[in-house]
């Protein structure tokens, strides 16, 4: 039986013609610290909020710790905390008002629970001032303290950082630490800060335009295909016969310097064919890529882009 | 559902637009009295206090009740309507637009439940309201006026065609009964805001459809002109509460119309209820 805690089946919403998500099959494992990754306006939030409810998919299925969510809500929503782009509270109460009023929605808690969600975030010395005079970076953290109320199995934090300054960044980059190594929470992360991601997540899922353009491990992305550095005389003759190849991808960074996407077995390959025609290969290494370094790649050139599931 | 009612109570006492009408309707009633007595200063040459007076002392003519009778009146079609709106209007755009809808949304509640919680809140708002004001009024005009028996005559109000009386304690249940009646009344108005709630995003938008869209049937309906047309405005319908306040209620009427408004209620309502439940919340 699948210990997946979401699963998102073929899932589409369309609004008018324009199609936001497109056919997204996502899963989302007990224990994953799961990073779901895609430019402004790529379906993430859509997606989301599809996988939450609040949204109504065109067609697919979600399933949300083993319940559908079209047929049982409630039933999943029960065991979840969440918060969606930036936590919104009723501003005139204070954070602790508010942290009653949302526990009471979610069927009450204890006075130790939220002095203890509170103590999680570091807002136990605030939790008494209104929300209306709190900083961003407090708001993102009493939005994570209120996802962690109902004591839940499964947290999904839609750009938790942000807006948030440098400083706010380091303090959520820990807190979600502290959840996933504290708490052994399953937590989905949408973000933009990639370097973020890669430090935290073990697995992430890549959309661009709806569309579904990785999913799997950090590292099986990152080894998937190799960057070669490649530093030769003549660049710009060897920029054109390259580029030509539809095996290779090829981009220039300054003047001295091409840098090859391929597949390890055609590495041989280019340096005999550079040599064969007369070029003096200065340098020909493997450069690791960043995940930011890939996801750029990958949502900038669709015609490089593949799904993995 | 006790609960998410006890959450929309707190909320609705923390609101700023409940506390806005309550004070409004408090200047209200100062105005009415202060108006009154204007007129009475200069139809008596200044011996208003006098006739106040005697009124008090002969509880006939004009007293508190009259003074109550015709300040709930005037407010009620104008006044009291906007409060409603305002405040029903902001119940799922005004959470909407502050983001709290999508917060609360992925707790483990029917948006049906939500709904419910938010218009009987709305409801107890809107008797509250009525209640209150009613209740000043007739404290006002104890205090300012003194009591005696409600005499009716035909004029501004368009109550009664020829004059007429409710003996004073009868009267005061009469008033008890307007706030009840009122309130029905007026949650026709609380429904209609509830369902622009549901579709605009703003609460500014919700208030100001309901109001547009009461005070063009209002408007429309009080034209002689138009007429024939009156039967088929819900503003039509909404004029059944004024009945309590008839020498003899008629009751088959009374009945009648207070049910058209039920319908308006209840249809409105679940007609609210089938595009929230299916709403995308986008916000």
């Amino acid at each position: 039986m699948s210990d997946a805690v979401l699963e998102t089946e073929l899932l589409t919403k369309k609004y008018s013609r324009r199609v936001v998500v497109n056919q997204l099959s996502l899963k989302v494992e007990r224990g994953d610290i799961f990073g779901f990754l895609g430019r402004n306006g790529a379906g993430k939030s859509t997606t989301i909020r599809m996988a939450l409810g609040l949204v109504r998919p065109t067609s697919g299925r979600v399933r949300l710790l083993g319940h559908d969510m079209s047929k049982h809500p409630l039933r999943a929503l029960a065991r979840i905390g969440a918060i969606i782009e930036a936590p919104a509270f009723y501003d005139h109460f204070s954070g602790w008002r508010n942290l009653r009023m949302f526990a009471a929605m979610s069927g009450g808690a204890k006075t130790e629970r939220i002095e203890a969600v509170l103590d999680i975030v570091g807002l136990r010395d605030r939790a008494h001032d209104p929300v209306r005079v709190y900083s961003h970076g407090m708001r993102q953290r009493l939005g994570i303290a209120q996802a962690l109320l109902p004591a839940p199995e499964f947290v999904i934090l839609d750009e938790p950082t942000d807006g948030l300054d440098p400083q706010g960044i380091h303090e959520m980059r820990l807190l979600i630490r502290r959840l996933r190594d504290e708490l052994g929470l399953t937590i989905m992360l949408s973000s933009h800060l990639l370097f973020e991601v890669e430090q935290i997540c073990n697995r992430i899922a890549i959309i661009d335009q709806g569309r579904l353009i990785y999913q799997g491990s950090i590292e099986e992305l990152i080894a998937k295909t190799t960057t070669i550095k490649l530093t030769v005389d003549r660049i710009e003759e060897a920029y054109q016969l390259l580029s030509h190849n539809p095996k290779l991808s090829v981009s220039r960074n300054g003047d001295q310097s091409l840098y090859v996407i391929m597949a390890d077995d055609q590495i041989p390959l280019v340096n005999a064919l550079l040599v064969e025609r007369g070029f003096r290969v200065m340098e020909l290494s493997p450069q690791r890529e960043t995940l930011e370094q890939v996801f750029l790649r990958l949502t900038q050139n669709p015609a490089t882009t593949e799904a993995k599931n | 559902m006790l609960t998410q009612l006890m959450l929309e109570l707190f909320k609705i006492c923390r609101s700023r637009s409940v506390h806005l009408s309550f004070i409004t309707l408090i200047g209200f009633v100062g105005l009415m009295l202060w108006g009154f007595y204007s007129y009475a200063e200069r139809k008596t040459g200044g011996q208003a206090t006098e006739q106040f007076k005697y009124t008090y002392e002969s509880k006939n003519y004009f007293n508190g009740l009259t003074f109550a009778l015709y300040s709930v009146m005037f407010s009620f079609s104008l006044l009291i309507p906007i409060f409603v709106a305002m405040v029903a209007g902001a119940q799922i755009a005004g959470e909407a637009r502050t983001g709290t809808l999508r917060m609360i949304c992925v707790r483990p509640l029917s948006r049906v439940s939500i709904f419910l919680s938010k218009f009987l809140m709305v409801a107890f708002y809107t008797y509250l309201l009525m209640a209150f004001f009613i209740g000043l009024n007739l404290l006002a005009g104890l205090l300012f006026v003194g009591w005696g028996n409600l005499e009716l005559y035909p004029g501004p109000l368009n109550l009664v065609d020829e004059p007429g009386k409710i003996m004073r304690d009868e009267a005061l249940w009469r008033f008890v009964y307007a706030s009840l009646s009122g309130t029905w009344a007026l949650l026709v108005i609380a429904a209609i805001a509830m369902l622009f709630s549901v579709l605009f995003e703003t609460p500014q938008m919700a208030t100001v459809a309901t109001i547009a869209l009461y005070l063009m049937f209002y408007i429309i309906g009080r034209i002689e002109f138009f007429e024939h047309l009156r039967p088929y405005f819900f503003t039509t319908d909404m004029d059944f509460w004024r009945d309590v306040f008839k020498p003899s209620i008629p009751w088959q009427s009374f009945y009648h119309y207070g049910s058209i408004c039920g319908a308006y209620i209840f249809g409105t309502l679940l007609l609210a209820i089938t595009i929230f439940s299916r709403k995308d919340i986008t916000s």
